[in-house]
């Protein structure tokens, strides 16, 4: 029960946070809608052409979003040194952690997965894979952001890290990617796609209690 | 109690400081001063856990900190130089930070209002620390010091922006702790009046 109320506390002050200064937020999702619409544009309005990418450009942009928006994780906790108290905190911080990542996900990438949504008909997506799109982004999504947040808590302090975070993290992201992206063209063509969404599953329930531990560790390394 | 023996600490092979001794009981004060640059607040980083010392141990009632280490930040209260205060939130939601998120023991929302009274900031509950000032802000730290239910405050140059009035209430506050059993190491270049025998100067070269 203490644990929950943690929990919810820490969500509920970081959300207020991320709120506050949405503008922060903000940029990844523009920089969603601006380059999904630019595809139609620059490839060529052909239904057939889109309709064979839209699914690869659907995740590949999600993913580019979210490394952009991985930049001000734990940053401001570590600039006003409220990160000093979390690691004197005798709470559990892989608790705080998670909740602050469930924060972050709720205001800043649950609303790419809706962009994603609205931009797909754009692309010719096919209606029968809209599903499949928001079932995998929803379970890829926060697999993405978990494994970014530990690239981040590792280059905490160094300056100009964003290129760092984006070699360090980009290798793990590639399963995510071709599973995600491989799920949608599946439900494109009306094959079954419960494979690809268990795995995405799978490697979810793997690092949801494994992630925060990491990212732990690595800020207690970080603040040496 | 917390004992320090022969604490060396040093950063890229270059010794910062060396060879530290002392033991501090319940009810004593230590004023740690030296020179910019002696390592003070590098020392105080050491004895709240944050840096790990290079050679020597710090004990805290008798146990090593890193081995019993929530035994010992449950005791441990420690206020870096720069007020660790959210900017984007309000004074009370900073309260309620430190209050579920922070601490293990923090006073009831009761004893938050009394605390805001004590340090002067009644009715700035809901003022957004951003656009405190500096000093309001070191008082905002005092509440949180007065609500933080340990046994050793750690403070970093606690004294800084503060008026004379806001100086006073540290030292009474202080005072009061200590009196109480508490145990405190803090830095300052001001002398501070405190009217006690069991303050201890510590001086880093």
């Amino acid at each position: 029960m203490d644990l929950y109320r943690l929990f919810i506390t820490t969500l509920r002050l970081e959300a207020l946070l991320i709120y506050r200064h949405y503008s922060q937020v903000l940029n990844p999702l523009l920089f969603y809608a601006m380059t999904i619409s630019l595809f139609p544009l620059g490839l060529s309005p052909q239904p057939q052409l889109l309709h064979a990418v839209a699914p690869g450009v659907l995740w590949i942009v999600a993913l580019l979003s979210i490394l952009l928006s991985l930049h001000p994780l734990f940053e401001g906790d570590f600039a006003d040194g409220t990160l000093e108290q979390l690691l004197l905190s005798p709470q559990p911080l892989s608790i705080i952690i998670l909740a602050k990542l469930l924060a972050h996900w709720l205001l800043s990438v649950f609303p790419l997965i809706l962009l994603a949504l609205l931009f797909a008909p754009l692309l010719h997506l096919p209606l029968a894979a809209m599903g499949t799109l928001f079932a995998s982004l929803l379970l890829g999504t926060p697999v993405l952001l978990l494994i970014g947040a530990i690239g981040k808590a590792l280059t905490l302090g160094i300056r100009n890290s964003s290129l760092l975070v984006m070699l360090l993290v980009l290798p793990f992201y590639i399963p995510v990617l071709i599973l995600g992206a491989g799920s949608v063209a599946l439900a494109g063509t009306g094959l079954a796609v419960t494979g690809e969404l268990a795995w995405l599953g799978a490697m979810l329930v793997l690092a949801l209690p494994l992630a925060p531990l990491a990212i732990a560790a690595a800020l207690r390394v970080g603040i040496n | 109690m917390l004992d320090i023996s022969q604490l060396s600490f040093e950063r890229n092979d270059k010794p910062i400081f060396a060879g530290i001794n002392f033991t501090l009981n319940t009810g004593e004060v230590l004023q740690v001063v030296g020179p910019n640059g002696a390592g003070k607040t590098t020392l105080l980083r050491v004895l709240c856990g944050l840096l790990t010392p290079s050679a020597g141990e710090i004990r805290w009632q008798g146990q090593g900190i890193h081995e019993h280490w929530y035994d010992y930040v449950d005791g441990m209260i420690y206020c870096s130089h720069q007020p660790a205060l959210k900017q984007g939130l309000t004074v009370l939601e900073n309260l309620r930070l430190y209050r579920g998120v922070l601490r293990g023991r923090f006073g009831d929302i009761r004893s938050i209002n009394k605390a805001m009274q004590r340090v002067g900031l009644a009715g700035y509950e809901n003022t957004l620390v951003q656009s405190l000032s500096a000093g309001q802000k070191r008082r905002v730290i005092l509440a949180i010091l007065l609500l933080a239910k340990t046994q050793l405050w750690l403070l970093d140059e606690p004294l800084t922006a503060l008026d004379q009035a806001g100086v006073k209430l540290t030292e009474t506050l202080i005072a009061e702790f200590v009196a109480k059993g508490g145990m405190v190491i803090f830095t300052s270049h001001q002398p501070i009046d405190i009217k006690s025998n069991t303050v201890f100067l510590g001086v880093l070269n």
